[in-house]
């Protein structure tokens, strides 16, 4: 008895011995709120953890550099298009070498038959590894994978593509993050060995920087840098990607070494975080996705059918003050604000008071129903909050209204099936633009479980001559003239007939420690640690200079600079060309130090 | 001769008085908690307290003794403008009348059904309806939460709804012993052998005098009562925005950690104030009314 | 006695089967309902979740059972260490209390440790972390090893694990991790059972052979040791079933804020997401868990200290 509690004094005593800091860094931890179901970026999404797994695991065939848009090679190089566009031949790097894994050690380079497998996987119901088109979600279209007629070997370096039609988007499809190469070797090696195929989607055989070291599915990965990688080692000795479970704690983990890159702290944060950035302590890097958050109305309902409830309603809310309270002042608006209003009326849209009275009666007779839906991938609680201001800015009005909260698959049924007034949704993006599926008369044909499914259509409401100026708009020749009137006419249209209020959209961010240097992010929003290191750690190799044989595809982003205003392609509200007397909110797309926002919050106005 | 002592005939509310007193800790605890339900209560009767408001140009004021707050948001206010303090007052109500809520239900079916199984004189049928509920006994409050709250969807009160059957059990058992140990005296055979029904003789007999232990039983389920509903709402299954209570402001403070530190402690506080209080007191009614049995301690 | 021991065991026969039941019940309330075939589907339900057959989290698309194995024993060392720590705080405590019941300074450390015990855990959790780990960083914030660490899987509670692979690092690591969740669970049971051993102590202390020994000049540290410890074993041993409940309550709210891999916090991520084969096996196993360890308690608590004994010692 009195032993046992000497042995339990002796552990408790012991461990608080042994606490933080390290002086040498083992590695570093990147702490994100992503979901982790599988190593293999086929699975995924074009998503930002795709993008770093695959940058971290995982090569592609090919790749396409950021600023230039050029094809540049990944294991291979495109050496010749046939004058029909339909067969593209590639020749493979012969010292391309994988990973091990456990017990399989692989026995030779990558070949053409690697690459020939990575595909088939995709598209041919015999091949033993064979999942259906909607487990790969980062392929929006099946017809790239059934165009494909066949893919040979012409040697064992030289793969050729031959497909049944020219497909302009085909070099896109296979330079994509998350077309990745697996090894023919290790398939082999799981089926000689009697393991479920999908082995292979859990542990990782790549040919990239870092090799899996362990997985657990949800948790973490960990991977440590692998030796015989053809350019550069990593000079890390490890990486882990955790997936945290609570927000909150992430920020307080990056000063007890317990990570050192986190993705999206939440807003109440950031203030918090930028004394530290200018204290040099903490760096912020701009992802480039948006979290976007819309209200969408049912237009189906009695109440909302009439565009000038729906007009009224757009008017009670004060989009400055939920910039304020929800964003802390540093959302960006999607249809800017003009100055000296609260809401995103232009002077020609505004409703009239006899428009206003008339609705606000009308909104009085029934409380609407506010839906918002829980999100999976983090990225705040930001949906409850502006449910809140919401019900509190009708409130103002005198009219009532309730909010439900939904999980994300129960509320995706109801969004379906027109279950609901008013919905607050929050589409996490990487398309240029945002608001035109969402109000698209055709409805997108994918059904996938993901935040995209967010992005269709379930207002009710639909209008073709604005749909076609949303297509018009993606056509990249047009002049800025051109494209100006198109987004004003599209903007006049939304705002006269309001089937959804465009709020705002946060962009997302990395925050790092100070000593981590040589991080960057990818063109989907990852990150690409090959060049990662600890400033403090290893003097000698720290020279600064990039290392001689970097691959040449590599993203392109950098540490933020205040001041420095990155354009981001947001084609809605590029040319906003409402002036800002308010400074930050518009445009620009860092977080600029702003005026101490912790005293007094800058309340907008004229 | 002196007849003063006996003319004084204490009644039985002055009698428990007299011997509560004895111990200052229970009387604080009382005092504490006779405080706190007035604040709650009381109060927002008088004066005009709006915890629902919002008013963005004074979001996260901090309490008005730090610098840069304001008189008249005592206690600051939270993300979106709300008075802390009414936000606090409001959450606490909704804390405690939930979970009085709770005890009291679970108390009523409890006693009514303990007394049920007391009675009875088939040892089986007794033994088997006590015995379904020990499920709920082993099972940690939380888990029945769980549960409940799963089946039905997450709102305040479905919580208390949880509670009380979690706490259902343990009022069923401690009445049954108690009535056990009441039945076999001698009064009762004497009132059966006179002939009163069983409902008689349950109102005038039994009830009376099991009360004390149902009272020290309801005030330790009240404290219990009370951290359940906290903890619930601090795992976000309870109350729902913009309803405050005291568990679910606390996970929202743990947010706002960085900017104010007060959001965050405060309600913790005045949860843990609160079951102190209930508890010393609980205890302190039980160490009265159990005096003449084993020394208490 | 063995009366008793099979009246137990039918009872938890008995309550098993409304388990069954109550079970079945969820799951129809989550899933279809099928009225026709509703003995069918009982039996089925039934007999595979006996089999261990749980179905598949929709959250992680792992085999439940597989997540069973991992996040069990991790909360079951938590449990371990939490009881063994606030036991002999507790009762050594509390025993030293009971003697010295006359002390002003005692009565003043009861109330002291009444009031801590009120705040609730979550809470004061969430303090320590900010104190111990981010101010002082003394310890980590969170989880149950450095994730730098590499230790395999052999039998998920990670105290066990780490000792298997040998290796210094993981264990300093583990342990380093273990501290402050222990420390904060314990706080309650430690005081629950100052509390019983208190009173118990006391009860015994006033009685004959414990005067005999104490005008015979023995210490009390020798008493306490000796005579008292064992006699107070059948008044608390009732009540250990409590305050097991309890420790498990507060173990689910110590894994949500130090985000310790374990039951509980599967558990809150599986009732937020509504993934409910994991409620349901997580219900079922925990509640066949306490079931089995309250009987067992129970039979011990007969077996080694019946109802004769007891009666004599007037405990």
């Amino acid at each position: 008895m009195r032993f046992l509690l000497f042995i339990t004094f002796l552990i408790l005593l012991n461990g608080f011995m042994h606490g933080a800091a390290a002086a040498e860094h083992e590695g570093v931890i990147y702490c994100s709120e992503h979901a982790l179901p599988y190593m293999n970026p086929q699975r995924y999404q074009y998503s930002p953890i795709a993008s770093t797994l695959a940058k971290a695991v995982y090569e592609r065939l090919i790749g396409r550099d950021n600023k230039t848009g050029e094809i540049v090679p990944g294991v291979g190089k495109l050496t010749r298009l046939s004058r029909d566009q339909v067969e593209y031949t590639f020749v493979l790097d012969k010292t391309v070498k994988f990973h091990s894994y456990g017990s399989f050690t692989p026995t030779r380079e990558l070949q053409a038959d690697d690459v020939i497998f990575s595909f088939n996987r995709m598209r041919d119901p015999g091949n033993p590894f064979y999942e259906p088109f909607e487990n790969f979600p980062y392929i929006t279209r099946t017809e790239t994978l059934s165009n494909i007629k066949d893919i040979v070997a012409i040697s064992p370096h030289v793969v050729r593509f031959i497909l049944k039609e020219p497909d302009p988007d085909f070099l896109d499809f296979l330079a994509i993050d998350n077309s990745v190469i697996l090894s023919k070797e290790y398939a082999d090696y799981i089926l000689a060995h009697n393991l479920p195929p999908e082995y292979i989607d859990y542990n990782a055989v790549g040919t990239g920087p870092f090799q899996e070291s362990s997985f657990i599915r949800e948790r973490y990965v960990k991977l440590k840098p692998f030796p015989e990688y053809r350019f550069d080692k990593p000079m890390i000795k490890k990486l882990v990607i955790n997936r945290s479970w609570k927000i909150n704690k992430r920020l307080s983990q990056m000063f007890t070494n317990e990570c050192h890159i986190i993705s999206n702290p939440s807003a109440s944060q950031l203030t918090f975080i930028e004394q530290h950035r200018d204290r040099k302590e903490l760096n912020i890097f701009n992802r480039k996705t948006v979290n976007a958050t819309f209200i969408i109305f049912n237009t189906r309902k009695d109440v909302l059918r009439n565009r000038h409830t729906r007009r009224t309603i757009a008017d009670a809310i004060n989009i400055r003050d939920l910039n304020e309270a929800v964003y802390f002042g540093l959302g960006h608006y999607i249809i800017g604000a003009r100055a000296g209003t609260n809401n995103i009326f232009t002077p020609d849209t505004e409703p009239s008071s006899e428009e206003k009275l008339a609705s606000v009666l009308e909104l009085r007779r029934t409380p609407l129903r506010i839906s918002v839906f829980e999100s999976e991938n983090g990225g705040g609680n930001y949906q409850i909050k502006i449910a809140e201001i919401l019900k509190s800015d009708l409130e103002s009005i005198g009219v009532k209204s309730e909010i439900h909260k939904y999980r994300t698959d129960t509320g995706l049924r109801k969004l379906r099936s027109g279950n609901f007034d008013v919905a607050i949704i929050n589409v996490y993006s990487n398309l240029e633009s945002v608001i035109a599926p969402l109000l698209a008369c055709r409805k997108t044909v994918r059904r996938r479980q993901s935040d995209t499914e967010f992005m269709n259509n379930f207002t009710g409401w639909c209008n073709v001559y604005f749909d076609n100026i949303m297509t018009s708009l993606k056509n990249r020749r047009l002049s800025d003239h051109e494209k100006m009137s198109l987004y004003l006419n599209a903007r006049h249209i939304l705002l006269e007939e309001m089937p959804l209020i465009p709020l705002l959209y946060s962009s997302n961010r990395y925050v790092a420690l100070g000593n981590l240097k040589g991080l960057r992010t990818t063109a989907a929003g990852g990150l690409d640690f090959r060049n990662v290191y600890f400033d403090d750690d290893k003097p000698a190799e720290s020279a600064g200079t990039a290392p001689a044989k970097t691959p040449a595809v590599s993203g392109s982003g950098t540490p933020e600079n205040p001041g420095r205003t990155a354009k981001v392609q947001k084609d809605v509200s590029a040319p906003a060309p409402d002036k800002d007397s308010t400074a930050p909110a518009s445009d620009k797309d860092s977080t600029a130090p702003a005026p101490d926002r912790n005293r007094a919050p800058a309340k907008g106005g004229s | 001769m002196k007849y003063q002592n006996y003319d004084k005939v204490l009644s039985d509310r002055q009698i428990f008085w007299h011997f509560y007193k004895k111990s200052t800790a229970d009387v604080i605890g009382l005092i504490v908690l006779f405080l706190i339900l007035t604040v709650i209560f009381v109060i927002p009767y008088f004066v005009n307290m709006d915890p629902y408001t919002q008013d963005i140009t004074k979001r996260l004021l901090p309490p008005s003794w730090v610098d840069g707050g304001e008189l008249r948001h005592f206690l600051g206010t939270d993300e979106f403008g709300r008075d802390f303090l009414s936000r606090l007052l409001h959450g606490g109500a909704n804390t405690i009348s939930y979970a009085f809520l709770a005890t009291i239900s679970a108390a009523v079916a409890g006693i009514a059904l303990g007394i049920m199984t007391g009675i009875d004189r088939h040892h089986v049928r007794s033994s088997l309806v006590r015995h379904s509920f020990d499920i709920i006994f082993a099972a940690p409050s939380i888990l029945i939460v769980f549960v409940v709250v799963s089946i039905l969807s997450p709102t305040l009160p479905h919580t208390a709804l949880a509670i009380a059957i979690s706490l259902l059990p343990r009022f069923i058992h401690t009445t049954y012993n108690a009535v056990k140990h009441e039945i076999v005296k001698d009064y009762i055979k004497a009132n059966n052998l006179d002939g009163s029904s069983y409902l008689r003789l349950t109102m005038e007999c039994i009830v009376p005098n099991i009360l004390s232990v149902i009272t020290i039983n309801f005030w330790e389920a009240f404290a219990v009562a009370v951290l359940d509903i906290s903890a619930i709402g601090y795992l976000g299954l309870g109350a729902q925005a913009p309803e405050p209570e005291w568990g679910s402001m606390l996970i929202s403070g743990m947010d706002l950690i960085y900017i104010g530190n007060s959001k965050a402690i405060i309600p913790g506080i005045a949860i843990g104030i609160t079951i102190a209080a209930i508890s010393q007191v609980g205890h302190g009614i039980g160490r009265v009314l159990t005096m003449g049995e084993k020394k208490w301690l | 006695m063995l009366k008793f021991i099979a009246r137990r065991i039918l009872i938890l026969l008995f309550v098993f089967f409304v388990l069954t039941i109550i079970l079945f019940w969820m799951h129809i309330r989550l899933t279809e309902f099928d009225a026709e075939r509703l003995v069918r589907d009982y039996l089925y339900f039934t007999g595979s979740i006996v089999r261990g057959n749980f179905g598949i989290s929709t959250g992680s698309k792992l085999p439940v059972i597989y997540e069973l194995k991992m996040y069990l024993p991790s909360t079951l060392e938590l449990i371990f260490f939490s009881f063994v720590l606030s036991f002999a705080v507790g009762t050594v405590t509390g025993i030293a209390a009971g003697l010295n019941h006359h002390s002003v300074f005692l009565k003043g450390v009861t109330a002291v440790l009444r009031l801590t015990t009120s705040f609730p855990v979550f809470w004061l959790g969430q303090m320590m972390i900010t104190i111990f780990a981010v101010e002082l960083k003394l310890v980590p914030t969170s989880g149950n090893i450095s994730l730098f660490c590499e230790v395999p899987l052999v039998t998920g509670s990670i105290f066990i694990d780490s000792l298997l692979t040998m290796d210094p690092e993981n264990i300093k690591s583990m342990l380093n991790h273990l501290v402050l969740p222990v420390i904060v669970l314990s706080f309650m049971p430690a005081t629950q059972f100052y509390l019983l051993a208190r009173r118990a102590s006391f009860t015994i202390s006033e009685m004959d052979f414990i005067r005999m020994a104490i005008s015979r000049g023995q210490s009390q540290f020798f008493l306490a040791r000796k005579h008292i410890f064992l006699n107070i074993i059948p008044s608390i041993l009732p009540k250990i079933k409590i305050i097991l409940c309890n420790l498990f309550s507060a173990t689910i709210l110590v894994e949500v804020v130090f985000e310790w891999p374990g039951t509980g916090i599967w558990i809150s991520t599986a009732v937020e997401h509504s993934d409910n084969a994991v409620l349901e096996t997580a219900i079922f196993v925990l509640a066949i868990i306490f079931l089995l360890t309250n009987t067992l308690i129970d039979i011990m608590g007969e077996v080694f200290f019946p109802e004769k004994r007891r009666i004599n010692l007037n405990i």
